[in-house]
């Protein structure tokens, strides 16, 4: 892992972009850090502006630093540390995917047999040994989006952005396509943004979230701060949902429950959802089952799932909007 | 690795993957890479370059060997204007008309699709993701069109040229006929120029090379055509400036003494000429790269 990838890989300050009267970044602050960081939000929430805004392309206000580089003064110094895996298929007509991972390497410095040894590499590492020789505009959407993949790696950067990089896989290919930005930081240690509307897929790959809507940043924490949206110790979550198996009546232990000053929702055939009262400890409901004969079989916090806790955050801003 | 020797389909493999701790290429020379790409990506195929320029250098030879049969006989229309030119003089800017032609068919097949590829490939995203500037696209692009027009508009020429120094009778001759060498260059040079400047501007404006050469091929024969009638109808000669063939003529026929083989009126002076064609390759340049600039800007997907 690069020491960039450890601390804050970008650090925002008040970012703000306009176009004309729309406001895609609405100032927008942060630190943001990890190893592989999904950027969510809905069509227009300003994902793709800041996303230029991080590699200098579009001139905003604000203060923004990728890798500790300011994307206003050094932003060519950015692009040679950062790769860029486009949503939209970009690649030059008439080239084989070789030759297109060495033209890449090239224009991001390195040397010309450096560049030729690393596509080569590059390919490998995407799985397209056997088809590196063939022409990119031939290629099937996923061989596309893996010699997209490759092209953004081959100059060796420390900060990767990918744009949707699962967009039109089959789900075979998906799983692959994970599979190797999963095991990115570790073998190259590079760090990832990950830039999808695909939920399961950061709920699968992203250690941290960022969630963007209207310009503004809403949300940035862990996947677990973002199912609770607050803090991730277990112990202090007030809600559980609660698998039981009665020798008696069902209803007793609910009782208890109730008795204990929880407040008890059945979950038919066998499970109850119990928030506690405040202060309690998740101990209350063990005594409460020891006390009606039951047998708690399986106890878990109820939380969100990545979905509904997105639309948590993107819903309630919306709600707040007038 | 399977039992069979087949891999699995998402098996991960990086060849010994080892980071990169070389020096980079310096930012300003980025531009480079685009050039050797440029002319790499053209000399593919035979119908793209290969058999013009095996059309360039049968012309040289065709006109090399008249000029070697005329080289003591006077251009006849010239002596009635009062000057002494032999054949192998006037057939050096004489060639420009056949190379012209070249040039013409070069920037068809190469450079009047060349961004509108880019811009139908998204290739701006691929481009400006990395330390390349909008300059460094427009330099790369220009300077390896041009290269290529070079082999068309300059090479013959110029080896034409320096085959008369050869033909030369004494020391004075030679240094007569050698002065004439660095002007065709220079005539080779902004006609390269223009013939890879006006198609890459043309290239720009639509994202559909079929559409762009198609527009490059209307200017060529429609634009140029109403020039040249217009030049001749009017009397005007310097209009003729604004047809491409007809400027780069006027500054070889005028940098070789200022007379025009059939008729002055129906070519621009050497002003006009240079006038016009640096006109073109500015105007082109900066329509190319307020082009490519805004779809720098533009090219990186919305949301």
């Amino acid at each position: 892992m690069s020491e960039a990838a450890d601390g804050a890989l970008i650090e925002l300050d008040d970012v703000k972009k306009s176009y004309g009267s729309v406001h895609a970044l609405a100032g927008v602050t942060a630190s943001i850090g990890g190893r592989i960081i999904g950027l969510l939000g809905p069509n227009g929430a300003g994902k793709s502006t800041l996303l230029k805004c991080l590699l200098g392309l579009v001139p905003h206000r604000g203060n923004a630093r990728v890798l500790g580089l300011s994307t206003a003064q050094e932003s060519f110094r950015i692009r040679d540390r950062v790769g860029y895996m486009p949503e939209r298929d970009s690649y030059l007509a008439d080239l084989t995917a070789v030759e297109l991972c060495t033209f890449a390497g090239e224009l991001s410095g390195l040397p010309r047999t450096e560049a030729m040894q690393r596509a080569h590499a590059a390919l490998y590492y995407a799985g397209l040994e056997e088809k590196r020789y063939l022409k990119v505009e031939g290629y099937s959407t996923g061989l596309k989006q893996r010699v997209k993949l490759a092209q953004a790696l081959v100059h060796d950067p420390e900060l990767l952005f990918l744009d949707e990089p699962t967009n039109g896989l089959d789900p075979r290919a998906r799983d692959e396509m994970l599979e190797l930005i999963v095991d990115l930081p570790d073998r190259r240690g590079c760090a990832i943004v990950l830039s999808t509307h695909l939920l399961p897929d950061v709920d699968r790959i992203c250690d941290n979230v960022v969630i963007m809507n209207g310009g503004k940043l809403e949300f940035f924490g862990t996947i677990e701060e973002l199912r609770r949206d607050g803090p991730v110790d277990a112990a202090l979550l007030p809600v559980y949902e609660v698998e039981i198996r009665m020798g008696g009546e069902e209803g007793a232990f609910a009782a208890a429950l109730e008795q204990a000053g929880c407040s008890v929702e059945p979950k038919p055939p066998r499970k109850l959802l119990v928030k506690l009262p405040d202060g309690a400890a998740p101990m209350l409901l063990f005594r409460a089952a020891r006390q009606a004969g039951a047998q708690i079989r399986h106890l878990e916090p109820d939380r969100d799932s990545i979905e509904e806790a997105f639309l948590r955050v993107v819903g309630a801003k919306k709600k707040a909007a007038p | 690795m399977s039992a069979s020797g087949e891999r699995p389909a998402a098996a991960i493999h990086d060849l010994g993957y080892k980071r990169y701790v070389g020096t980079r290429r310096p930012q300003s020379t980025r531009w480079r890479v685009i050039v050797k790409n440029v002319l790499a990506t053209s000399w593919r195929g035979w119908w793209r370059m290969k058999i013009w320029m095996i059309g360039v250098l049968l012309t040289t030879v065709g006109i090399g060997i008249p000029m070697y049969i005329l080289r003591h006989e006077v251009f006849r229309e010239l002596q009635r204007q009062g000057l002494h030119l032999s054949w192998a003089d006037a057939l050096v800017p004489i060639s420009f008309s056949f190379f012209t032609w070249t040039a013409f068919i070069l920037a068809t097949s190469i450079a009047a699709g060349q961004v509108a590829r880019d811009l139908r490939a998204s290739a701006f995203e691929f481009y400006f993701s990395r330390p390349v500037r909008p300059i460094d696209y427009v330099a790369g692009k220009v300077g390896g069109i041009t290269v290529v027009m070079l082999f068309a508009l300059a090479a013959g020429p110029v080896l034409l040229s320096l085959f008369r120094v050869g033909l030369s009778d004494d020391v004075d001759e030679v240094m007569t006929t050698l002065a004439l060498v660095p002007r065709t260059a220079l005539v080779g040079l902004l006609g390269a120029l223009a013939y890879a400047v006006v198609p890459l501007a043309l290239s720009a404006l639509a994202p559909r090379p079929r559409v762009t050469v198609s527009l490059w091929v209307g200017y060529y024969f429609i634009f140029n055509g109403l020039a040249f009638a217009l030049a001749h109808q009017l009397h005007m000669p310097w209009l003729g400036a604004l047809r491409l063939p007809s400027a780069v003529m006027g500054l070889a026929f005028g940098l070789y003494g200022g007379y025009s083989p059939s008729g002055s009126e129906e070519l621009p002076s050497v002003t006009a000429s240079f006038i016009g064609l640096m006109a073109y390759i500015v105007v082109g340049l900066l329509l190319l790269h307020w082009r490519v600039r805004s779809a720098e800007r533009a090219g990186m997907g919305g949301g």
